[in-house]
Formats: structure tokens, C-alpha cells, sequence
């Protein structure tokens, strides 16, 4: 194999390393394009998308009328995945799943479909820029407020639900504050109210649709009930308004490695639940640190943390590729994507989201506040199975656009490579063991190497590989 | 003129008189869920289709719901399934001159045809893209040859069938449709088209001549965004539901704006019956400003966002039908609901 051949292909995988890890995964053809830049404007252009565009709005409301008067919880999450599936700006979608998943809000409290969702929007509209920004408007964030009671901290009568888990699960990571700083927190966002609260928590409470459906909710101050004296927060002393409280944090080096030690998990290498971080040190502590420097010298910008992650050795390096489990949302995104299925709106999103949630995501509705344990809890015989056979009906199913797609490069690709190589290559720059390998060759040695059933099984294989499981 | 509404006050088309219906997810119940077509009988008898849930495959509460004009409630009927006769993804409802339904599937790919009690006495309908097929057909209107229009979709064109499913025509190619939603034949006889992608409308003959089209894309007067249905009246004045800005326009018959209209829904008697019976909600909505208008959205502009905060607004409004009784109903699948409007004689 010629050096420039073998460059190639190791400039290939590494775009489709970063591609399964900033995005969903990349069809050949997507790689291809991709490998006439750099790896480092690739990034650039995953950072700071240009003309985003997917599905869109009007096209996916006017066929699926549930999703656009987004009642329940099934109308959100199937939007949401046509977003992930047809976008052009996959980090986009990818980092604002990190999001939901740090700031973790769920429909059986709020039972309000359209303010889960315009809480995403939120998301992917702050994901990106900086972290302080991110952390007023989720204080601001009305399905936020409701989940964590915030309506109900009022001045001279605190909940300090909202308080404690900004600083315990949003930011600064337990250990690092004191009751009494929560106490003073919650003082600083009594008011943070929703308009109508009554009637709209009175709704939720009894999942009631009535007379005309659901009313999205909006952020309100209530001056009234906010409590403007003095306060003592992390050792500094003023008449602390929310976002002092949020300034306040963004400043402290806990935040920094908090962040960045979520970014690993999610992006690098799969890490233990973050209830185990006051005990258990990260796996790679140098990376955080790394990773919490950019933080500060960027004012905490987490676009350019992110340019550092994926520029990074402890990104780029082989050792690093197939070490994160896919999550359920990842797994199915990322099939879609290649096979292609959700090129128009069509009635099967739903069912892609009843699999997405017997594999243990529901999108928009995550366990507790502290969001799913990712990484090898994923994985138990029930969600393996339905993994599995999601993969391979899509994948294995040659009337999918993508599938054809790949059937044919295979098909028409006469440079020197192995028929296995050739299918990895074909579903982006896989990469299987050796045991699955041996499997394909031992099929394709007695095969018709023209034949398009063959491919299709090749693939299918692929796709049923416990290497499939991973990203 | 009130504050949902624009256009000149000496040339009021619309003006609201008063909302039926309310949302009620499952079969049996005296409400809607997710409207999205309407056709309604001479004697004032509605047939509202009712898209319903979709999630997890169930088809829950997936139903034609029967109702008048003077709010009364008459039933429903309606299987969901992939089977003979039941329907998956109902998109488009209409009445023959001698009374039966036809409903569209736009994920099945057929028209069936039932008795006004529901019993089902065909079904027609070849998924495909060749004359005669279909591709999500999303709109039907019926002539007084017994002709049926039908909107396909993806095809971008209007094909037209006999009752019995044999194909007659198509109409549409020379204007470039793009994605046509719901039609209507005014009483002109003329095929008016919402050229849903195009922002626009068309007018075709009967035979399919291309006459004219009206709008643009936008969100000023006269503009369009993603036009859902259009019908016209006896004056020849021309209503489109402007679903995209969430709005219904009046033109007239040369296509020049007269008014626009927002909503204004009220309770409806079916609504008012709900809160007389829950109490404690009926307290606390009394106590709530549902007509606040000075939210900070994100992007005002965002018309969808806004009709989802102001309950009287219309969200999603699909379709219009005018009925003998000189009113202009008009169903919001979002709200689950018909605002109807008194519609002016230009004298008046």
C-alpha cells in the first residue's frame, strides 16, 4: 500500500472520528467532501456553522400536525430528531444534546411539550457562546422553572431547589460551595416566575389540555417577591441580583472543571456518572486541565473549548476513537443519517422514537435532574437487542436511499481494496474487529463480489457488530 | 377595528362572531384533536377529520368528528390502521352533492369514500408518480360532474378522478405547483389551489387551465407563507389561510388585499360547559391575562411562537369552509377548534 494511499486513509478516519464524536457519523460521500480541507477548518466550520439548514419547521408541522401543537412529549422528540437527522451543522444539534443532558429537565413535571422544546431552542441558540449567557437563560428558562420550583421561591420564603442544583448539577459540582451559598443563591432568583403561574402550573398538575390545548409559558420578574438586600455568596458580599450569583460562578476554576470534565465524557471518552466525581478523579486530568485553561482564556467561551478538545492529541490520538458508547439518541441519529429513511416527513419518526426509548432515551424526558448515566449503562440485554435490530432493519433494508447509496459505491469502487474494506469504508470509515472482519471475508470469498445482496449482508454485519455499539 | 385585524375599516369582510369546539383527545368526546379539514353540509351538519396522535404508532383518538352549526354534537366515526377502510395520516375531507364523505390518507396514498354515518363504500388510490397515481394527496374538492380533485403533493400537480377512482386528468403542470395543500372550487367553478410552497395561490378552469395566481412570499399584506387553503364567496372575494403567519387574508376578486385577520377566539359553548363543571380551573383562569401581548419573544417575528402564547389567536389554521348562513368557519388544528366569522357584504 503506497504511503499516499495510507495517508489518505488515516486523514479519512481521523474526519470520521471527528465526525462520529462532533456529529452523528458521515457517509462516505460526506468524508470525501470533508477530506478536501484541513482538519483544522473542518472544525472551524463544525464550531461556527455558516447557513445552517435541515427539514425545516413548515415542512415537518404541516405533516405532522402533533409536533407543532407540541401537547405531549412525543411531538418534541420526534421534531427534535428530524433536526438531528437532516441537519448540515451536526455539532449544533450534538452539543445542544450535551446540554439537555447537563441540564437535565423532564416532561412528567412539566408535563408541557412546546416549553421542553423551546427550552432546546434555548439550548441551541446559547450552546456554543458563553457559559454565563447559557446560565441566565436557563435561570430564565420557564420549563427550568417549573421543574425545579422556582415559582415557588419566594422573598422572605426560599425554595432552594433551583439554588442548589445550579450549583451541585449546572455548574460548580458538589464540594465546592456551601448550604449557606445555596441558601444565598435561591435569595437571588426569588421572583424568577412564569406569567399566569397559576393557571399554568394548575394545567400541568392535572395534564390538562383544556379548552384549547396547551399555552406556551414565558419568563416573568416578579419585582414583588424579589428579595433585593444584601447577600454573602462564595465570600463575596452585595445585593446580589441572578445574574451576579451567575458571574459569580463563571468565575470560579470549579465551574471550569466542571464543564470541562462533562465535555470529556461526552466527546473524548466515557467517564463515570457525576455523582461519583467528588470521588473518583477524571481519567485524564491533564485534558481537564487543559481544557479549563482554554475556558478562561477565552471568557469561557465553550466554542473555543471545543476547538481545543477536538484539536487536541488526547482527541485526535487512535487511542481515543471507539472508546464512548453511543448513546441511544446517537445510535439512532446516526443510522438515519446513513440510511437515509427521513428524507421527507414520514409517519415511522414516531416509531424511531418509541426504539429510541426502549434502548433507554427518552428524549425530553431524562431519569431525574441529574440527566442519564452514559457509557456502559447504556448497554443491558433488553436495549443490546433493540439496538441491534434498529440498526439492522435500516441498514440491512436495501429500498433505504443511503443504503443504495453504498451498495453502489461498493459496486463501483475497482480500486485494490478487500470487499470488507470496502463496505467500512462505505459506511464512513468504520472500522470493525478482526473477528467481524473475518466473518465478512469468509462471506465474500465465496460470494459474487458484483452482487448487491452481498454488500447489503456486508453491511448488515457491520451494523450488528458490537464495534457499532461505539463511537 | 379591533387589534387582530388589518386592513380598511369601511371594507370589513371578517368580523368574528364566535368559536365552536374544544380539544378532546379520544373518540366519544364532545371536541376536536388536531383538526385539520372541515366540509359541511347544506342543512349546517359539520364533518370535522381530526389527525389526532400519531405517537407511538397508536392513532389515538384518530376520528371524523360530526357537529352544526348551532353546536351541537352528532358523534364521530372513524377506524385508525393501515386496513380497508381505516386511515393512518387523514389529511383532507369532502362532501358529493348527493352526501357522501371522502376523506384523503396522505401517508396511505387513498381516497375513501363513506356513507354519512361512516359506513365505508370504496376506496380508490395507487401510490406513484404516473398519471392516475399518487403521492400524499393532501386536498379534495368534488364538481358538480362528479369529478374529484384531488391535491398530490409530492407529484405537484392536481389530478382529477371519477368517483369510482378512474383516473380523468391532471391540472397544474404549467404552473409550476410546488407541494399544493387544499383546494376548493369557487362559485365561479373555478379550482383554487394553496401552492403551498410557491406562497402563493392559483386559479385553474375546470379543465386545467393555468388563469392566474395571487402572492408572494412574506409577511405583509397580500403575502403569504405557506398558504394552506383558499376558497372564494359568491362576491368573488377570496380567502386564503395564510397557515405559515398564522393569520386568514381577504382579497378580492382582482387578488388585491382587503383585510387580514388574527383570530379572536372566545370560549365556546363546549368550552364554557368544561369550566362550568372544573370549577377550580375555571377560578384560576378567571384570574389569568390570557391576552398579554407584551411577551419578550426571541423573535416577534416568529409567528408560530407567538399564536402559541395568545389563546385567542389562531395556531395552525388548515382550512375555511363557507356555509349558507353567510359565515366563514375556519379550523385551527393546533387549538382544536372552529373560529367562525360573519362575513360582510361589501353594501353592508
Amino acid at each position: 500500500m503506497s504511503k499516499r494511499f495510507t495517508d489518505q486513509k488515516e486523514q479519512r478516519e481521523l474526519i470520521a472520528h471527528l465526525m462520529r464524536r462532533a456529529g452523528f457519523g458521515a457517509t462516505y460521500n460526506e468524508i470525501l467532501e470533508l477530506s478536501r480541507k484541513s482538519y483544522d477548518d473542518i472544525i472551524q466550520d463544525l464550531v461556527y456553522p455558516q447557513d445552517v439548514s435541515w427539514m425545516g419547521d413548515h415542512l415537518v408541522r404541516r405533516f405532522h400536525h402533533e409536533h407543532s401543537g407540541m401537547m405531549s412529549l412525543e411531538g418534541p422528540a420526534c421534531y427534535w430528531l428530524y433536526r438531528m437527522v437532516t441537519t448540515n451543522a451536526p455539532l449544533e444539534e450534538k452539543i445542544t444534546l450535551f446540554w439537555h443532558g447537563v441540564f437535565a429537565t423532564g416532561y412528567p413535571k412539566v408535563v408541557h411539550g412546546k416549553v421542553l422544546s423551546t427550552q432546546v431552542d434555548m439550548f441551541r441558540r446559547n450552546a456554543l457562546g458563553k457559559f454565563d449567557d447559557l446560565l441566565v437563560e436557563l435561570s430564565k428558562d420557564p420549563a427550568m422553572i417549573v421543574w425545579l420550583d422556582n415559582q415557588e421561591n419566594h422573598k422572605g420564603s426560599i425554595n432552594e431547589n433551583y439554588g442548589r442544583e445550579l450549583l451541585e448539577l449546572f455548574s460548580m459540582g458538589v464540594g465546592n460551595y456551601s448550604e449557606d451559598d445555596i441558601k444565598e443563591a435561591a435569595r437571588s432568583f426569588t421572583g424568577w416566575s412564569i406569567g399566569n403561574t397559576e393557571y399554568m402550573v394548575m394545567r400541568s398538575e392535572r395534564d390538562s389540555d383544556f379548552p384549547y390545548g396547551r399555552i406556551s409559558w414565558h419568563f416573568e420578574f416578579k419585582e414583588n417577591d424579589h428579595d433585593y438586600e444584601g447577600k454573602t455568596f462564595l465570600g463575596q458580599e452585595g445585593k446580589f441580583e441572578g445574574e451576579d450569583i451567575i458571574k459569580i460562578i463563571c468565575e470560579q476554576e470549579s465551574t471550569a472543571k466542571f464543564i470541562a470534565r462533562h465535555m470529556y465524557s461526552f466527546f473524548v471518552e466515557d467517564e463515570v456518572p457525576v455523582s461519583s466525581w467528588k470521588d473518583i478523579p477524571p481519567k485524564n486530568p491533564e485534558a481537564i486541565e487543559i481544557l479549563a485553561n482554554t475556558y478562561f482564556e477565552s471568557d469561557h467561551s465553550i466554542s473555543e473549548m471545543l476547538v481545543t478538545l477536538f484539536r487536541s492529541d488526547f482527541f485526535k490520538s487512535k487511542s481515543a476513537r471507539y472508546k464512548r458508547m453511543k448513546s441511544p439518541a446517537e445510535l439512532v441519529v446516526g443510522v438515519l443519517r446513513l440510511s437515509g429513511q427521513l428524507d421527507r416527513p414520514r409517519r415511522e419518526v414516531g416509531e424511531h422514537i418509541v426504539k429510541m426509548r426502549y434502548m433507554g432515551q427518552y428524549l425530553h424526558n431524562p431519569p431525574s435532574v441529574e440527566g442519564w448515566h452514559e457509557g456502559e449503562e447504556w448497554i443491558e440485554t433488553g436495549s443490546l437487542m433493540e439496538r441491534i435490530n434498529f440498526a439492522s432493519e435500516q441498514l440491512g433494508n436495501s429500498k433505504m436511499p443511503g443504503v443504495r447509496n453504498m451498495i453502489q459505491y461498493v459496486l463501483d469502487d475497482h480500486e485494490s481494496q478487500e470487499m470488507p474494506e470496502k463496505c467500512l469504508n462505505a459506511m464512513g470509515y468504520f472500522y470493525v474487529s478482526e473477528t467481524v472482519k473475518e466473518v465478512m471475508t469468509s462471506l465474500s470469498e465465496y460470494k459474487n463480489h458484483r452482487d448487491s445482496d452481498l454488500v447489503n449482508q456486508m453491511i448488515r454485519i457491520i451494523a450488528t457488530s458490537p464495534d457499532f455499539q461505539r463511537c | 377595528m379591533g387589534g387582530n385585524m388589518v386592513g380598511s375599516d369601511s371594507n370589513v369582510k371578517l368580523n368574528y362572531q364566535r368559536t365552536i369546539g374544544m380539544t378532546t383527545m379520544d373518540l366519544g368526546g364532545k371536541g376536536f384533536y388536531y383538526p385539520n379539514d372541515t366540509a359541511i353540509t347544506p342543512d349546517g351538519k359539520i364533518y370535522v377529520l381530526n389527525r389526532s396522535l400519531e405517537a407511538g404508532g397508536g392513532g389515538r383518538g384518530m376520528r371524523v368528528t360530526i357537529c352544526d352549526v348551532k353546536d351541537e354534537f352528532h358523534g364521530d366515526w372513524g377506524t385508525f390502521g393501515p386496513g380497508v377502510g381505516e386511515f393512518m395520516w387523514p389529511s383532507a375531507i369532502c362532501l358529493s352533492p348527493d352526501g357522501w364523505v371522502f376523506i384523503a390518507d396522505e401517508h396511505l396514498n387513498k381516497i375513501m369514500i363513506f356513507s354519512e354515518n361512516g359506513q365505508l363504500l370504496d376506496e380508490f388510490g395507487t401510490p406513484g408518480s404516473e398519471n392516475g397515481e399518487i403521492d400524499a394527496p393532501s386536498g379534495l374538492v368534488i364538481n358538480n360532474q362528479f369529478e374529484i380533485f384531488v391535491s398530490d403533493t409530492y407529484n405537484d400537480r392536481i389530478q382529477v378522478f371519477s368517483l369510482n377512482g378512474e383516473f380523468i386528468r391532471t391540472i397544474g403542470g404549467s404552473a409550476k405547483l410546488n407541494m399544493p395543500w387544499k383546494i376548493s372550487m369557487g362559485p365561479d367553478d373555478h379550482i383554487y389551489v394553496a401552492d403551498w410552497a410557491n406562497d402563493r395561490i392559483c386559479l385553474f378552469s375546470q379543465e386545467g387551465d393555468f388563469l392566474t395566481s395571487y402572492g408572494e412570499t412574506g409577511t405583509g399584506n397580500g403575502q403569504f407563507m405557506r398558504p394552506s387553503h383558499v376558497i372564494s364567496d359568491e362576491e368573488g372575494y377570496i380567502y386564503v389561510c395564510d397557515w405559515g403567519n398564522e393569520r386568514i387574508q381577504v382579497l378580492d376578486s382582482a387578488g388585491a388585499f382587503i383585510q387580514s385577520h388574527l383570530g379572536s377566539a372566545d370560549l365556546s359553548p363546549w368550552a364554557e360547559e368544561f369550566l362550568i363543571g372544573n370549577e377550580e380551573e375555571a377560578e384560576s383562569r378567571a384570574r389569568t391575562n390570557l391576552h398579554k401581548t407584551d411577551i419578550p419573544y426571541v423573535n416577534p417575528g416568529d409567528r408560530h411562537e407567538v399564536s402559541g402564547h395568545i389563546e385567542e389567536y389562531f395556531w395552525a389554521p388548515m382550512s375555511m369552509a363557507i356555509h349558507s348562513d353567510g359565515c366563514l368557519y375556519v379550523t385551527e388544528s393546533n387549538r382544536h377548534r372552529i373560529q367562525v366569522f360573519e362575513i360582510n357584504t361589501m353594501s353592508s
